[in-house]
């Protein structure tokens, strides 16, 4: 994977690209948002490690200008931010992840792959079904106008199942998204998850397909 | 507690002394006013008295015209002696003196300047005399003073009013009282609600309309706020100090697990040692940066967080042999809106304190939803720990809460800020932490607000 890491922090940037270049990664690095702009006039990016911290133009500024350009490399934010507004700020921003600081080089890696895996799959920003609307950008899931309570995870098996609508999702395949998603071990079981979403959506949301999977209900 | 508070104060306070102030003068404003009133009554009847002493006096000299002729000491006798017999029932008696001499009726010598009165005699027996000139004679009209009987009523009088006065007084000066101490009370119970709430002082609420109260809550109010700019300059150095420290540990970490790579052997097993020592570094860091978010940040956009999949999340990452000590029963998703990270570590360091100082004992974990009764019937999420420990004495469990507090039993190390750690999450998101009586080991239960449908989920878009 093609990946740019941007950090004012030399010493940083230099161990995160030796880490990752372990992990045979192709990587490039900027020390500020205007050079990593430059490096992808010239050469496209799966993926940008961002430190939010920049000097000049900030890492909100590039992740939004990024975003508004179209299509574009999916971005893990490095934060020494830990307060949740700033977390949820670059999120809203067009960040796919975030990872605060001081980090672990392994969480970092295992990061780096799960972005890069997800970002093969356009997310869904809005689905609405029946009288359930799904606001995936905003975390918002509404059942006829009321706003129903979806935790981040059963968030992750809908977003799943939503951007592959139409087709039906392995047991085993879903397991392996959701466990690198989800930074713990998946504690609840993939069933008890299910049967949460249809009690809080409809039981019709989502269907089992014996011996097979899950899939996006279209009705 | 609070009533019996009050009461001490009533007793000891400003208010017994506006009490004692009320009542003392209610009793010698009365007292004033009997003086004031008796003299007054004394000298009318003192008026009366001598008005008809004189009266008498004129009486006799009238008589004494009309019978001239004859042996006038024999007829002036005679006609005293039918005088004072006439009059006798009215309690006076005349007599007439020629120069010092009594001539005639009765009186005690000498008698008074003529046109006068005056009281004499000896106290128990006391008189009160007029006389008037008439020819060479000088007529008196004398009578026994009321002066010893009155006394005593004046003084019946007088500490009747006292008595009165200081009943009305003590019967006023509840009210009173109540009235005139009423502004300090509001103080003192603002003061008493702006109790620092993490860090957090409160307003001391309106100005005072009374000019003694208002510069005491004045002179606090500009305290308190010294000490908030004291608080939050800490709190400040807190945060800045965790991140500056934050890099510098990214990169040590990262070029120690790089290291730790490459090697194998008894320096690999060092490296990692030193590995799991920057990562601690880390937590503390991290623990010192959450303690620093104010807790009146009200965060637009927490997340629905099941609580009960966020402890069996924690038990899952726990050491194998600390995961098989923690029983965790819950029979609810738990869901309640915060910061799924923040809620983690709430449990987390619950869950370590539990099991640092209950050990070897087992720990038990309850994720409840509960009604608080009290108030609006409002629900909550309650996650319940409970461990075989030595517990927590009944006075100390408000303090463990404060950062960097250890009880004594708790020198088995750590930061000391795993339980400040989870009373501020716990309050970042509304609800509150406290340790419960429990009949072994200590019960810390943490109540954060049960998820209800977002308000404006609609506008926010």
């Amino acid at each position: 994977m093609r990946v740019l890491v941007v950090d004012d922090d030399a010493e940083l940037l230099e161990l995160v690209e030796r880490a990752l270049v372990r992990d045979d990664h192709e990587v490039r690095t900027a020390e500020s948002a205007e050079q990593a702009l430059e490096i992808l006039e010239q050469d496209r990016a799966d993926l940008i490690v961002l430190d939010l911290g920049l000097p000049g133009a900030s890492g909100e500024d590039l992740c939004r200008t990024l975003r508004q350009r179209g299509p574009s490399p999916a971005i893990l934010v490095l934060t020494a931010q830990s307060a949740v507004s700033s977390r949820v700020r670059c999120l809203d921003s067009g960040a796919d992840d975030y990872l605060a600081k001081p980090f672990a080089v392994a969480e970092l890696r295992a990061r780096v792959r799960a972005v890069g895996r997800r970002a093969a799959v356009p997310r869904p920003q809005l689905v609405v079904s029946g009288d359930v609307r799904l606001d995936f950008a905003n975390r918002r899931a509404q059942v006829a106008g009321d706003e129903a309570p979806i935790t981040a995870r059963e968030w992750a098996i809908l977003e799943v199942l939503a951007s592959e609508r139409g087709r039906v999702v392995g047991r085993g395949e879903l397991l392996d998204r959701l466990w690198n998603q989800s930074n713990g071990a998946a504690s609840a079981s993939l069933e008890v998850l299910i049967g949460r979403i249809r009690r809080k959506l409809g039981s019709e949301m989502v269907r089992t397909v014996r011996g097979k999977g899950y899939a996006w209900n279209d009705g | 507690m609070a009533d019996t508070r009050a009461a001490a104060g009533k007793c000891h306070g400003i208010a017994s002394r506006v009490t004692l102030v009320v009542i003392s003068s209610a009793a010698l404003g009365a007292f004033a006013a009997a003086a004031v009133a008796i003299a007054t009554v004394d000298q009318l009847l003192s008026d009366q008295a001598d008005f008809r002493l004189r009266g008498a006096t004129v009486e006799l000299a009238g008589e004494l015209d009309e019978d001239e002729e004859g042996d006038v000491r024999e007829s002036l006798n005679e006609t005293l002696d039918d005088e004072n017999s006439e009059i006798a029932a009215s309690g006076i008696q005349l007599g007439v003196f020629d120069g010092t001499a009594l001539v005639a009726g009765r009186a005690q010598s000498p008698a008074p300047k003529p046109g006068t009165c005056e009281t004499r005699g000896v106290v128990g027996a006391r008189v009160r005399a007029c006389a008037q000139s008439h020819r060479s004679w000088v007529l008196v009209a004398s009578q026994p003073s009321d002066e010893a009987r009155l006394r005593w009523w004046y003084l019946l009088a007088a500490s009747g009013a006292l008595v009165l006065g200081a009943a009305t007084g003590s019967l006023l000066s509840v009210k009173l009282t109540r009235w005139a101490v009423a502004p300090l009370q509001t103080l003192a119970l603002s003061l008493r609600r702006s109790q620092p709430q993490g860090g957090n002082l409160a307003e001391l609420g309106p100005p005072s309309h009374c000019e003694e109260v208002e510069a005491v809550r004045e002179a606090v109010q500009s305290l308190m706020d010294q000490i908030q700019v004291l608080l939050d300059q800490a709190r400040r150095f807190a945060a800045d100090a965790a991140h500056e420290l934050r890099t510098p540990l990214t990169t040590v970490r990262a070029e120690l697990e790089l290291l730790a790579e490459e090697l194998s052997g008894p320096e690999r097993e060092a490296l990692d040692r030193a590995c799991a020592r920057a990562a601690r570094l880390s937590e503390l860091v991290d623990r010192l940066l959450v303690l620093a978010l104010p807790e009146d940040t009200l965060f637009e956009s927490f997340e629905t967080v099941s609580l009960s999949d966020v402890v069996s999340d924690v038990v899952a990452d726990l050491e194998a042999e600390e995961s098989t000590r923690v029983r965790f029963e819950t029979s609810t998703e738990g869901l309640v809106r915060g910061d799924a990270e923040l809620l983690r570590s709430l449990v987390t360091n619950a869950l370590r304190n539990a099991l640092k100082f209950g050990a070897p004992d087992p720990v038990t974990v309850r994720v409840e939803d509960r009604v608080e009764s009290s108030g609006m019937n409002k629900g909550y999420v309650v996650l319940e720990v409970l461990d075989g420990g030595p517990g927590i004495d009944a006075e100390l469990r408000a303090r463990v809460f404060d950062a960097f507090y250890r009880a004594q039993a708790a020198a088995a190390g750590g930061y000391g800020l795993g339980l400040s750690l989870v009373g501020h999450i716990a309050r970042v998101h509304g609800g509150r932490a406290e340790f419960d009586e429990s009949p072994k080991g200590a019960r810390l239960c943490v109540w954060l607000p049960a998820w209800v449908p977002s308000q404006h989920h609609g506008a926010a878009e």
